[in-house]
């Protein structure tokens, strides 16, 4: 009977000690290792390739140092099998490129509630004509980004390993030309024994 | 009543490792990642280029490049294993202060034995115009290890 007990008592034991948990603050820059999934520090590193590379590019360089390119960040194609906010990652990218004071870039996600601003100002009667945006003064832009992310998956038993391609592109909009283009690759697995020893 | 209670204590016995076998399989992911962090900068201030014995950094370099810094950092591995490092650049301006307070990403790499791998980063600004690499060591980015408890 007292081996029951023993035996009992250590089941109880076992199963509250796994349960312990605490919340606290962590590093938004440090490397996240939770899961196999798309993470952080994939949209990090993704990020700061991209910007990098760009920067970097030759012939763009050349460009940046006579004036500042107007960009249009166009969509991401996620060709993954996970869900993906790949506009978080252009946003990291376009953030990356307008500090670096050599890119703007025009927004067209919010093109409508810009509209809509334009014609309350021109035609509202509440704003000073004087003083309001003038419509047909925008800017076009002179380049669009765009680009697709997709992944390959394999498992075993033992195993899961997941690749990812980042691939970012860069076309003049008036020639068609496209003028730079890079990409970005990460391998994440990992791999389980039964007892996690 | 012995038989019965020895029954009982079986089927406990067992419900337990299975139990375990659950827990120890869960994903561990409080990582303790570092152990030694390891600072090089560029000013030529350069006090200790040793990562341990393992790892020798054998090159840093800063040139500029459409107006915006560029710093590379060569390192190598001297072990016979593959080491899991991350590494941070954080850039200074003229008068040495930071330029992302928030701070920049750390970046996984790995170096292979005998190996070596340029780290590079560009400034954020025209304004940077020093940097710093931190390289630290990366554990668990492969496997989960746990022990019975899933406790690490």
């Amino acid at each position: 009977m007292k081996i029951f007990t023993l035996i009992t008592l250590s089941f109880i034991l076992a199963l509250t000690a796994g349960c312990a948990s605490k919340v606290q603050y962590g590093d938004a820059q440090a490397v996240e290792t939770v899961d196999i999934t798309f993470g952080s520090t994939d949209l990090q590193q993704i990020a700061g390739k991209m910007a990098d590379s760009l920067l970097a590019f030759p012939p763009m360089v050349k460009i940046t140092q006579q004036k500042r390119p107007t960009l249009l960040v166009d969509r991401i194609k996620n060709k993954t099998t996970e869900h993906i906010d790949t506009e978080s990652v252009t946003d990291t990218i376009v953030n990356k490129l307008l500090r670096s004071g050599q890119y703007r870039f025009v927004d067209m996600s919010n093109i409508d509630a810009i509209r809509k601003q334009l014609n309350y100002q021109a035609t509202g009667g509440l704003v000073d004509p004087a003083k309001a945006a003038k419509i047909g003064k925008q800017t076009g832009a002179e380049y669009m980004i765009y680009g697709n992310l997709s992944s390959i998956e394999k498992s075993n038993k033992k195993e899961k390993d997941v690749y990812y391609k980042f691939t970012l592109k860069l076309v003049n909009l008036e020639s068609g030309i496209l003028e730079w283009q890079d990409e970005k690759e990460i391998r994440k697995n990992v791999s389980r024994s039964l007892f996690g020893l | 009543m012995k038989k019965m209670t020895n029954r009982l204590a079986l089927a406990a016995l067992v419900l337990m490792t299975a139990s375990l076998t659950l827990i120890g399989c869960q994903n561990n992911a409080g990582l303790q990642v570092q152990h030694d962090p390891y600072n090089i900068e560029t000013n030529n201030q350069v006090t200790d280029y040793k990562f341990g014995n393992k790892l020798i950094v054998s090159q840093i370099i800063g040139d500029i490049s459409g107006g915006l810094h560029n710093g590379n950092v060569v390192i190598k591995n001297t072990t016979k294993s593959s080491m899991n490092l991350q590494y941070q650049f954080t850039w200074y301006d003229q008068n040495n202060r930071e330029m992302d307070i928030d701070g920049s990403a750390w970046t996984p790499i790995t170096v292979y034995a005998k190996n070596q791998k340029t780290l590079s980063s560009i400034a954020p600004n025209p304004t940077a115009t020093q940097f710093r690499v931190s390289i630290r060591e990366l554990n668990a980015t492969k496997v989960f290890k746990t022990n019975l408890l899933g406790i690490k």
